[in-house]
């Protein structure tokens, strides 16, 4: 009998908990379903080669499904190679040597983040048009069209890349410098005590030991390189997600978009497969030394000078220059404009992104208390389930949604409608979905750093599982709580391709807005306002964010 | 009898504090010196000046008559045993001991690794990793990945203060055994009067 109350107390945490877990799971299960469908029209014509008549090798040109996956690999191997060589060298720099102006420099480092790919790639489209162009007829003039033509593609590609490792890199540099920080100064004396040089010590010690932080941060960037939509648009660059969006508008087939949508999650699984098994199995005891915290190298002049040039162009080139950019033109366009409706638009985006947060953080703070409360192997498995949402991009999200909406339509049409159409509450149910983790981490972060016996002392004093969450939980995770809806709020706001997807037509955000003026009418310095007020409003977050840390840190 | 060591007149502050006040330190060869003084008094700072990871504001260090106050720490060839051990945790035993033996050709490395493995007594520990071994183990891995290079002078900081107090006793023997064997000059730090008088030759007093 006993044992039966006691499941009956945590019933209702169960039961919440294996309800969101459906929901984060059923974008999968439709896409499996939609597959198993038979194939739309235009199927065919993006799926299959196209034989060529006038080629005499035989040779067929790929299908534009071919073109799709070649273009994500690409990306993604640039992005790849890129984000790892300036997030860990600037991390290692940074972490292995003391100097002067350090901490401004990882500062500036962390920056990229607070301006949105679409935003970045329209300021670099302005800053190079000239040089771009020059070059095209050069190279048109001196030697021949069909050359120019193919710079013309080289181009692109390189400037895609460019931006989203510029973007995303910080991904990379965060995780290496926490792991780097972490890790023993012992280890790095002891090293050189052992006759190795510095160079030989971080790829011997301090690069095997950070692997599966830097390999976390690199899954992060690449999640996001296979989310992007904006940015790729813009350049003209086709990928799998640019795919989705095609099939969906110009085709106006939603089979065919969940088809690719399926190609997409085959090659995150792909990579989500490989983090697990790049990470090793081995873990290392975190190995702190009690004596002494690293404190630091001085360089010598030419290392600090490379140092200095390294993370200073870096920095100016993911977000000093397009910050300036950005600011030249939103002032271009500032005086001539009335400012009524980009106030609207500050108060629609942020009202819909603080609903989202709000329910994200009583999701999060679901999740993570079930699992302190119940710590078995069946509720970390519904827990990872309900943080899928966070590798799912959100063109296959939105999809998915409307075809679930296409569904529900044949059923009780009023039902779909109100969900969809009239209000916002699809796109708070994707947001919830694709942003869970992000709002979970910090929140399970600030659980485990509060000592279990709080929990015991508070119940053997009488009290719920409710109320000591309330009492006793809720005010000690303050912090942890304010940076979550932080993140949230920032990255909500600044979403794009749910949000372009499942919005309602009447209701334009920021993100939305800036991107209808910069990719569909090419309105740059109209854009460039509500684009403006993004950048700050992300700029705001994330020092907030980072005084909260080093305030808990000391 | 020669002297290994001559460290003289060493003075460093660190913020307000004068930690050490013109300190100076002789150690002839094969001998074992143990530097005894409360938490606070700059024996170990000492030892990592000598180790060169810190800089010392003055004075100089001579090891068999050649200045080596201004060489950096992968230059100096002296050993250090790290209070914690300091093993790399991605590591095996064989690898961290072999990991300071880069300088040597192939051959020569394993048969290194082979003399100081028997010396610390590890011969069926070599595949393990550092997280499988108990702590008195973890500190004769230490003690072996220092020895394996042949350095000139060994420093252990608070070699003891990590293990048992069961354990201590049988160790600090074993400890002068493999030190005595090696024919290298060790300065020991340690805040306990008992570790002092069964490993070393002879005892500073750094608190007076």
């Amino acid at each position: 009998m006993l044992p039966i109350i006691h499941k009956l107390r945590t019933f209702p945490w169960v039961l919440s908990l294996f309800i969101i877990a459906c929901l984060a799971a059923s974008p999968l299960y439709f896409i499996v379903k939609e597959v198993q469908q038979p194939p739309q029209e235009m199927w065919e014509i993006l799926a299959e080669e196209i034989s060529n008549p006038y080629n005499e090798i035989g040779e067929s040109t790929p299908s534009p499904l071919q073109g799709y996956i070649k273009g994500s690999l690409i990306m993604l191997a640039g992005v790849t190679v890129l984000t790892l060589l300036i997030g860990v060298g600037s991390a290692w720099f940074l972490s292995v040597f003391k100097f002067k102006g350090q901490g401004l420099l990882s500062t500036l480092l962390t920056l990229p983040m607070a301006i949105p790919t679409y935003v970045m790639v329209v300021m670099y489209n302005e800053l190079l048009e000239a040089p771009k162009f020059s070059l095209f007829l050069w190279i048109r003039e001196s030697y021949s069209p069909a050359l120019a033509a193919d710079f013309a593609i080289y181009w692109k590609f390189t400037l895609g890349i460019l931006i989203l490792s510029f973007s995303f890199y910080p991904y990379v540099f965060l995780a290496a410098r926490m792991a780097f920080k972490r890790q023993s100064s012992a280890y790095i004396e002891c090293s050189r005590i052992l006759g190795r040089s510095l160079s030989s010590t971080f790829f011997k010690i301090s690069l095997p030991l950070a692997r599966p932080a830097i390999i976390a941060g690199l899954t992060l960037a690449l999640l996001e390189t296979m989310n992007e939509f904006g940015a790729m648009k813009i350049l003209g660059i086709e990928t799998l997600t640019t795919g989705i969006f095609s099939a969906w508008l110009d085709f106006d087939e939603l089979n065919s978009a969940v088809r690719i949508s399926a190609i997409m999650m085959l090659i995150i699984f792909i990579i989500l497969i490989a983090e697990r098994f790049m990470r090793g199995r081995k873990k290392f005891q975190s190995h702190r030394s009690s004596a002494t915290e690293f404190k630091g190298l001085k360089p010598g002049k030419l290392t600090e000078i490379f140092i200095w040039l390294f993370c200073l162009g870096v920095g100016c080139l993911g977000f000093t220059l397009p910050f300036y950019k950005l600011v030249q033109q939103a002032f271009l366009a500032l005086p001539h404009r009335d400012l009524q409706p980009y106030l609207d638009l500050i108060i629609n985006s942020s009202w819909l992104a603080l609903r989202a947060t709000f329910i994200i953080i009583i999701l999060s703070i679901l999740l993570a208390y079930t699992a302190r409360i119940l710590p078995r192997w069946w509720v970390y498995f519904a827990t990872k389930i309900s943080l899928l949402g966070y590798a799912i991009p959100g063109a296959i999200l939105g999809v998915v949604l409307l075809s679930v909406k296409g569904n529900l339509h044949q059923s009780t049409d009023e039902f779909a409608q109100w969900i969809f159409h009239t209000t916002v509450t699809g796109l708070i149910i994707a947001y919830a979905i694709r942003f869970l983790t992000v709002g979970y981490n910090p929140v399970e972060a600030g659980f485990k750093k509060i000592n279990p016996h709080l929990d015991e002392a508070s119940q053997s004093l009488g009290r719920s599982r409710l109320s000591t969450l309330y009492k006793i939980h809720l005010p000690l995770l303050r912090h942890s709580l304010l940076a979550a809806i932080i993140i949230l709020f920032v990255d909500i706001l600044k979403e794009l391709p749910l949000t372009l997807i499942l919005g309602p037509s009447n209701n334009d955000t920021l993100a939305t807005k800036t991107y209808g003026l910069f990719a569909a009418e090419e309105r740059i310095p109209e854009g460039s306002i509500p684009a403006l007020i993004l950048v700050v409003t992300s700029l705001l977050g994330l020092f907030i964010i980072t005084s909260l840390v080093s305030k808990k840190s000391t | 009898m020669d002297t290994t060591l001559i460290a003289s007149n060493i003075c460093k502050k660190m913020g307000k504090n004068n930690v050490l006040d013109q300190f100076s330190l002789n150690l002839a060869k094969g001998e074992i010196v143990a530097l005894l003084g409360n938490s606070g008094c700059g024996k170990t700072t000492f030892l990592r000046i000598l180790a060169g990871l810190e800089s010392p504001d003055s004075g100089t260090i001579e090891i068999s008559g050649t200045n080596i106050t201004a060489l950096p720490a992968e230059k100096r060839n002296i050993g250090l045993v790290f209070q914690d051990f300091a093993l790399f945790p991605h590591m095996s035993v064989k690898k961290n001991i072999l990991y300071g033996l880069h300088k040597l050709p192939k051959q020569k490395r394993i048969v290194r690794l082979n003399e100081v493995v028997e010396l610390t007594n590890l011969t069926d520990l070599i595949n393990q990793y550092p997280h499988q071994l108990s702590g008195g183990q973890q500190q004769r891995v230490a003690l072996a990945r220092a020895l394996a290079p042949t350095p000139s002078l060994i420093l252990l900081d608070e070699p003891f203060s990590n293990l048992d107090a069961s354990l201590r006793i049988n160790l600090r023997k074993r400890i002068r055994k493999i030190l005595k064997e090696a024919q290298i000059p060790a300065i020991i730090v340690t805040h306990d009067q008992d570790d002092a008088d069964e490993v070393a030759d002879n005892i500073i007093n750094m608190s007076l």
